[in-house]
Order: C-alpha cells, then sequence, then structure tokens
C-alpha cells in the first residue's frame, strides 16, 4: 500500500512559506510540461506534487539533495497498463546543473529519469535552459528512452535494449534513439502567473499499447500559477487530447515560516570578580548541595530542562538533563552554562552537563567556567568555546550518592488526529481517512518504561468500515553496557503486525562519526482485525547496522544487512540530509534474494519521508515535528519491524560531530 | 509586520518559578535571570519615560526599537565582559554593545552572534568628529553550520554631515551626524550615527542582519565604567 503517514499541517504550513517560484513540471521535478528544463530548485528546497492527466495519478516529492543536484521520487499509477490492469511504479529522477546561466551563456543540465530501473519511465536527457529577457524562458534539449521516442533523429551511441524494469541498467544510458525536445514558458506580468509551450518528445509508446490512448499533438500548453510562494498550481492541455492538473505545495529548510531565534535570550555572564575564594568546603554538606540543586530545578524547568541526576564536588558540578523544549541540544547545554555561571559559588570552576535522550545517559560536555567568562560576547566566542570544552561518553548514570529525580513513575499521554492517504493500489480506491491516535507512556524508572499506542479510523472516504488498531504496547528497557555502548529489550506488541522480542546494541563513541548496530528479534505474526489475535507465522529477525554521519551538507548513511521478516536475506540503504535546524529529507531502498516475482511492486522496497520541526513554523521553542513519509509495502520482501525507539535516531543528537555542526546556538 | 518584543513564555517562566522563591540561592538566580515584575506585562497605562526616571534607575540604558516596528522598548545594562555590555529588556530579550556599537542580538527573530571591530572603528571607541576614520571593516558572525557559523565580511565608508541637534528624554545634544555605507560578502546596508563632540553618540540605526535589519537605537544613559 502506498500511504502517506502521518499527514500533518506541516507540509501545508510549508507552502505558506517565501518560497521562490520555482517552475515544475506536470511530474513534479522542475520542467516544462512533461519535458524537463535545466532549472533546478534552490539548496535544500523541497516540494510534494501531486498531480492527475486523463492516463495517470502521481505524487512527487522533490528535493534538492546538494547544490544543484535535483532529485525526484514518483509513485505514479498508470490507470491502464499490460493486460488492462494499472501499473504501480515507483521511480526516482536525478538532474545535476553542470552550469548556471551566466551572460550570454544558457544554463546546461544532464538527467536522468526513472534512474534505478529500465523501466516504463526510463530516459535521460541532456538539457539547456536561457532567459532571453521579458520574463521569457527558451529551452532545448535532446533526450534519450523514452524522452528519444517521438520524432527520433538518431541512435548516436547504439541501440538500446528493451525496458525490463527489474533493475538498474547503467549500459542502457543514453542509447538507443534521440529526440529533440524544447519549449519556453513565459513569466507574466501577472504576478505568480507564468505560462508555458512545448514539443514533446515523448511517443508515450506504452499508453498508446495498453489502453488504446491515442495522442494527436507533440504540442503541450500549459498555466502555471503561484497564488502564494510556496504553493503552484498548474493545469496543461497535452497531446491534442487531454487535460491534466498539478498541486504543488513546498518549502525550504533554510528559509523559516517564522523568524529564528524569536523569544527570550539567555541569561547574560557576568564574570567572577577579582579574587573570588576557591574555597569549595560548602560542598561537603549533603544538605547545602541538595539545597543548590533544588533551586536550580525550577529555573531549568521554566526553560523546558529537567535535571535527572546531579553531583557536586569542590569545584564542579554534574548534571544529567533532559531537554523538553528546545530544540538545539548546544543552545540547551549553552543556557544552562550561563545560567550555572550566575548560580553557582566562585569555587564551582567546572560545569559538566550530559543530555539524556530516550532515557539514556549521552555525552557529557564539559565546560571551565574561566573559559566561559573569557569568551562570552567576544567576537571569536564560538570557535574558542568549540576549542575549550570537552566531550566524553557518559557513564550511565552520576551513582548512587548522587541526587535523582523524585518523580518515577512518569506517566504522560497524546493524542492526535492524523489525516493518511491510500493511493489507489491492489485495486482498491484512493480514501483520505481520520484517523485519532493516542499513545501513553508509563515510566517506572529512567530506563524502563511501559508504552502504549492506539489508531482508531474515524471516517474512511473509502467507505471502509472503523476499526481500532493496536499500534504498539511495549515493555521497552534502555542501558549502557559501557560509556559507548547502548542497550535496549522491548516485548510485546511491537508493531502493528508483530509480537514478540527485539533486542538491540549500539556501539556508538561520541568522538566518532561512525556506528556499528545490532539487532535481533524472535516475533509472531499479529491478525490482521484481531487486536490481541495471532496467526501461525513466526519468524526470527536479525541485522547488523552500520551508521555514518558524512560531515558533508548534512549528509546520513546507513546500511542494515540481515535477514527480514519474510525470511529473505538482503540489505537496506538509508539516506538522509538532516538540517542543523531539525529538517530532514530521507530516503531508503532494500534489495533482498527473494525472487522478483514474489517480491511486490517495485522489485525492491523504496521509500522517501520528510521530517519537518514544528519551530520552523511556530513562534515558540519545540523539540516536536511533523512530516509525511511514503513507501511502498506491498509486498513481503524487504519488510521490517516497525520498532518506534530504535537507539541510533535516539542519539544521533547527542555526538561530537553534531554538536559541532550547531554549536553556534550554544551562544543562543 | 514581525512580533518583536514579544512576552512569550515570559508567563510560564514566571509561574514556574513562583512557587519556590524561598531560597537564597533561587533568589539570586531570580534577581538576574527572571524579569522583575515591573519590567513584564504591563497592566496598567503605559509610564512615561522621563529624565528622573531614568537617572533613578541608576544604569545605563537603551531605548530601540526594530525599523518597520512601532513599538520600542527599553533595555537596562545588565552585564560587563571585556567592555562588552549586555542590555536587557523586561521580555529578556538582550542587545549587546561595544561602545555603541551592537555586536549582538537575543530573542528579536535572526541572532547576531559577535562583530569584530577594527582598532580604529569609531562605533565601538570613543572618537571625536574630527577624527572618524573614512573607511572601517567589520566581521559580523550569524549562525550557521560550524561553531565558527556565518562570518561576513565589510568595508564601510563613512562621511559626515552638517551638524544638528536632538532631543532625547529632556535633553538636547548638539551633534554630527555620520553616514556609514557598508558591503561585502552579497549584503550591502547604510547605518547612521548622531555623535557629540566628545565622539559619544547617542542615537544611531545600526544593520544586526538580513533576519532583524536595523535597529534603531537611543542612548537614554550611557555605559560608564564606575
Amino acid at each position: 500500500m502506498l500511504r502517506y503517514v502521518p499527514l500533518g499541517f506541516a507540509l501545508f504550513a510549508a507552502g505558506v512559506a517565501h518560497a521562490q517560484n520555482a517552475s515544475y513540471g506536470l511530474n513534479g521535478a522542475t520542467g516544462l510540461i512533461d519535458m524537463p528544463t535545466a532549472e533546478v530548485l534552490p539548496d535544500g528546497e523541497t516540494a510534494w506534487s501531486f498531480t492527475r492527466t486523463g492516463t495517470q495519478f502521481s505524487s512527487t516529492l522533490t528535493f534538492e539533495l546538494l547544490p544543484n543536484l535535483e532529485t525526484a521520487v514518483h509513485f505514479t499509477t498508470v490507470d491502464q497498463w499490460i493486460g488492462g490492469v494499472p501499473l504501480y511504479d515507483s521511480s526516482l529522477d536525478l538532474k545535476y546543473r553542470i552550469f548556471e546561466e551566466n551572460g550570454a551563456f544558457p544554463s546546461l543540465a544532464i538527467g536522468f529519469r526513472d534512474f534505478l530501473s529500465n523501466g516504463a519511465f526510463s530516459s535521460e536527457y541532456i538539457v539547456a535552459s536561457k532567459n532571453v529577457g521579458a520574463g521569457v524562458t527558451l529551452t532545448g534539449g535532446l533526450g534519450w528512452g523514452r524522452l528519444g521516442s517521438y520524432n527520433p533523429v538518431a541512435a548516436p551511441f547504439g541501440p538500446r535494449a528493451p525496458s525490463t524494469s527489474t533493475g538498474i541498467d547503467f549500459d542502457q544510458f543514453f542509447k538507443g534513439d534521440a529526440a529533440l525536445f524544447g519549449g519556453i514558458e513565459w513569466d507574466t506580468p501577472l504576478r505568480g502567473l507564468s505560462l508555458k509551450a512545448e514539443y514533446s518528445s515523448d511517443a508515450y509508446t506504452g499508453e498508446q499499447a495498453y489502453s488504446g490512448f491515442a495522442p494527436q499533438s507533440p504540442f503541450n500548453f500549459g498555466i502555471d500559477y503561484a497564488p502564494v510562494s510556496g504553493v503552484s498550481l498548474g493545469a496543461y492541455y497535452n497531446y491534442g487530447t487531454d487535460f491534466g492538473i498539478r498541486l504543488t505545495l513546498s518549502g525550504n529548510p533554510n528559509r523559516p515560516i517564522v523568524p529564528p531565534d524569536l523569544g527570550m535570550g539567555p541569561v547574560p555572564v557576568n564574570p567572577r570578580p577579582a579574587g573570588y575564594s576557591t574555597d569549595g568546603s560548602w560542598t561537603a554538606s549533603q544538605l547545602a548541595r541538595d539545597s543548590v540543586i533544588a533551586a536550580l530545578v525550577p529555573v531549568f524547568e521554566a526553560e523546558g530542562i529537567v535535571i535527572e541526576e546531579a553531583t557536586i564536588t569542590p569545584d564542579s558540578i554534574n548534571l544529567y538533563v533532559q531537554n523538553t523544549q528546545m530544540p538545539l541540544t548546544t543552545k540547551m547545554i549553552g543556557r544552562i552554562a550561563r545560567t550555572l555561571s550566575v548560580a553557582m559559588p566562585p569555587s564551582i570552576e567546572y560545569f559538566r552537563v550530559t543530555p539524556v535522550s530516550g532515557g539514556l545517559a549521552t555525552t557529557t560536555v564539559e565546560i571551565r567556567r574561566t573559559d566561559l567568562e573569557a569568551q562570552v560576547e567576544r567576537p571569536n566566542a564560538g570557535p574558542e568555546s568549540w576549542q575549550t570544552t570537552r566531550f566524553t561518553d557518559a557513564p550511565d548514570t552520576l551513582g548512587e550518592d548522587a541526587w535523582k529525580r523524585d518523580a518515577y513513575p512518569d506517566f504522560s499521554w497524546s493524542l492526535s488526529p492524523q489525516f493518511p492517504i491510500s493511493f489507489a493500489t491492489g485495486g482498491a480506491a484512493a480514501s483520505l481517512d481520520l484517523v485519532l491516535n493516542a499513545s501513553a507512556n508509563y515510566r517506572i524508572s529512567r530506563g524502563f518504561s511501559l508504552t502504549g499506542s492506539l489508531s482508531q479510523v474515524l471516517y474512511s472516504s473509502s467507505g471502509a468500515a472503523p476499526g481500532l488498531t493496536l499500534d504498539r504496547l511495549t515493555a521497552d528497557y534502555v542501558f549502557k553496557l559501557a560509556p559507548s555502548t547502548y542497550g535496549r529489550v522491548s516485548a510485546g506488541f511491537l508493531d502493528a503486525g508483530y509480537a514478540g522480542v527485539d533486542t538491540e546494541v549500539l556501539w556508538k563513541p561520541t568522538n566518532q562519526n561512525w556506528g556499528l548496530g545490532l539487532e535481533l528479534s524472535a516475533v509472531q505474526r499479529r491478525t490482521a482485525g484481531d487486536m490481541f489475535g495471532f496467526d501461525s507465522y513466526q519468524s526470527v529477525t536479525g541485522f547488523g547496522s552500520l551508521y555514518w554521519d558524512t560531515g558533508f551538507y548534512g549528509l546520513e548513511a546507513q546500511v542494515d544487512v540481515g535477514r527480514y521478516l519474510a525470511g529473505d536475506v538482503g540489505t537496506t540503504l538509508s539516506l538522509s540530509r538532516r538540517f542543523d535546524n531539525g529538517w530532514e529529507v530521507s530516503g531508503y531502498m532494500s534489495l533482498t534474494d527473494m525472487p522478483f516475482g514474489t517480491y511486490g511492486p517495485g522489485n525492491f522496497s523504496k521509500g522517501v519521508s520528510v521530517t519537518i520541526p514544528l519551530r520552523w513554523t511556530m513562534p515558540f521553542e519545540t523539540r516536536s515535528t511533523t512530516g509525511i513519509s511514503l513507501s511502498n509495502t506491498n509486498g513481503a520482501g524487504g519488510a521490517r519491524l516497525d520498532i518506534g525507539n530504535r537507539l541510533y535516531p535516539a542519539l544521533r543528537d547527542y555526538d561530537v560531530l553534531d554538536f559541532n555542526e550547531t554549536w553556534g546556538a550554544y551562544w543562543q | 509586520m514581525r512580533p518583536v518584543w514579544i512576552a512569550l513564555g515570559a508567563v510560564t517562566f514566571l509561574g514556574a518559578c513562583s512557587s519556590t522563591g524561598t531560597s537564597p540561592v533561587f533568589t539570586a538566580i531570580k534577581s538576574v535571570v527572571l524579569p522583575s515584575k515591573e519590567d513584564t506585562a504591563p497592566t496598567g497605562p503605559r509610564v512615561e519615560l522621563t529624565r528622573e526616571r531614568i537617572v533613578q534607575n541608576g544604569l545605563a540604558m537603551v531605548r530601540a526599537r526594530i525599523e518597520g516596528e512601532e513599538i520600542s522598548n527599553i533595555l537596562s545594562a545588565t552585564s560587563l565582559n571585556g567592555g562588552y555590555v549586555t542590555y536587557v529588556s523586561g521580555f529578556r530579550q538582550s542587545i549587546t554593545m561595544l561602545g555603541t556599537l551592537v555586536t549582538a542580538t537575543r530573542g528579536l527573530g535572526g541572532d547576531l552572534l559577535s562583530v569584530r571591530h577594527a582598532p580604529n572603528d569609531p562605533v565601538a571607541t570613543l572618537t571625536k568628529p574630527a577624527d572618524w576614520p573614512a573607511r572601517i571593516t567589520r566581521d559580523y558572525r550569524f549562525p550557521g553550520t560550524g561553531p565558527a557559523g556565518n562570518v561576513v565580511t565589510v568595508s564601510c565608508d563613512i562621511a559626515a554631515a552638517a551638524p544638528t541637534s536632538i532631543t532625547i528624554v529632556e535633553i538636547t545634544y548638539d551633534v554630527t551626524p555620520f553616514t556609514e555605507t557598508c558591503s561585502g560578502d552579497g549584503v550591502s546596508f547604510t547605518n547612521t550615527y548622531l555623535a557629540d563632540r566628545t565622539g559619544q553618540i547617542w542615537q544611531t540605526r545600526q544593520w544586526v542582519g538580513d533576519k532583524v535589519g536595523y535597529l534603531n537605537l537611543e542612548v537614554l544613559e550611557p555605559f560608564t565604567a564606575d
């Protein structure tokens, strides 16, 4: 099933941001109508498009992965294909702009459509675009594959093998007939309105063969209108016979809707007076220590910082803290240090702060008070403070004698509406549902908790019967085997499909930009429609994982190798780009030894998701996020447990590399 | 219109702390960390600012307004670090200044982290109008990836205009207007300063970044080392 989960309002919020007016084609990527242009999106720009033509419906996530490199993932349903049945296709497009327009020279781009398979949409192209003034842009290009199928001019690099749609076939790139395409776009004086016309080099061969579709003309015409920046509508008259429409919502992590940094500033720091006392004998008193910590608790809580554990020595204070509010951990660390510089007696020279995430102590950040006083407000405070701050893997606890938060057991819950969209797949009608999700967490100690999650379908446009789903009911225990080694055990109803036991170990030293994980689980499949029922299928799955934060444009990679739920063995490769403010766009693909014939649509699993921090849209501090994900999960091949509390996602924001990237917030 | 000088969070902040205000340490923290009741969420008619009130306050004070906004705010000097004076509003938004050069802002909607100035910068160092240089350079540092953030280096041409006079809360100053035209690293802006014969700047318009734009400042009571 292809679906969005959850559909929050954030993408719409993203849509009303002041994005630049990119020109999108009918397939959701930058382009004319069916033909591409040499234009690419601004770096980080993220757009979600929904398009409908007489022959197909598609949803596309377009993302500027790196400057000049545009990616687009399409999930397309062609109404009639071989045998008169629909074709469900997911495909990846890449476009790289080689030259940006400069003076008399046009911009030039090279592109690949349906890059990962030699399938129905596979094509390659080289295209140039030039703004000739008065808002007019001319585009011309040469296409291969599907884009070389109408009125080809030559086959300069030899013949092309028939499309197989079974995998990447690098040998076929730029092979076969090549055809010319081109077009014109006029950005009219009416704000947001542009007109387009193009000559298409696509013969729509498959549609003609399988659905009786008969294009009458290679010329297509369109109107694009952006009523507000970030929202784009398109209407098109294509092939002399057909109409198409498009809606695109876009946003950019680099252009937040609300001004960043709006709110209360940090506590001003004043240096200790000359000749201050270094006498720390007061710390010998348990009462004095506890009084100081008790006084800090409400001050920090006002900024969403919860002290879990604390110790005070004659020259240091050590805090284990939870950050419930600030999107950036480094900002929290800076604010704690500033407050301590005001609150602590002069003898306290070292501030050691350890963020706790998901119940686990992460990295201890040691700040020398003398350095803080010497650096604050100075021009080079950022780089200098990074040089003088120490980072070490934290022990699991500060010890038996430490002050500990007296708040367990702790109960929390949430209730949130969701609006999943199901696509027309497998003969089912497309539907929009209203789902109410209720989650609760009962934390017995910092590392041990019970978690449950229920979903109730309140309304389904397809008329499906409302039903209550138990998404998760687990007992979870997290712990540290060593300062750089984390562990987790979860048992119960692990996800909507399986129940059992799932265990995980992660080795991830804070000073290292990579980590290794091992996950093992023994599960039994749950019966669909029966909340506590099981069928006879059992499985043991296990994965070894490599996590790598490249440090390059926020790109992170993950490779999982192991045995999937259906018993197939293979690999999942995940790639994500994370922005400092929490935006994340990610994609994955799994390839296993399951034969393509039984794997399910697409022959291998793939999916994309966008995570948007609410701080990007809201004028107050919050760590909440929302987002959209889309994947093909029809087949059994490549299926994994949907574990809600895997270790690496909970810990990846707390290592030295991540702190380095966001260290500017330390002084905010 | 950009919402600025907001009270957002102040009520929560006070509420969370009000039930535990008996500890000496807490009281010490609160005196610095928390805005006083008089500074927050005005409940009555706005009190007119007079010179007498400024003097009674006994602190260095500035009045600031983001260009394009109607409301100005008064900020009082709260900390001193190596010549850098941080002025804080009732809502704990802050401006840090070296001399009259704004070197940092916090909470206004786009932080300026720090500014590196040249030794002959007349805005950072008290300089008589006759001695103002014709050209200076500065580095503005904004949040960005990595500890160094994004650094914007600009060169500025300074020009003086005919002397004039201004009145700030009952006191009239004879001042020389200076215009500072800056550009570099993809930005350009124009700052203005009104300096008296000693070089003390009483009124200024300064660029503090793309997101906030310009700050208009009046010095109500200048900071002095004593």
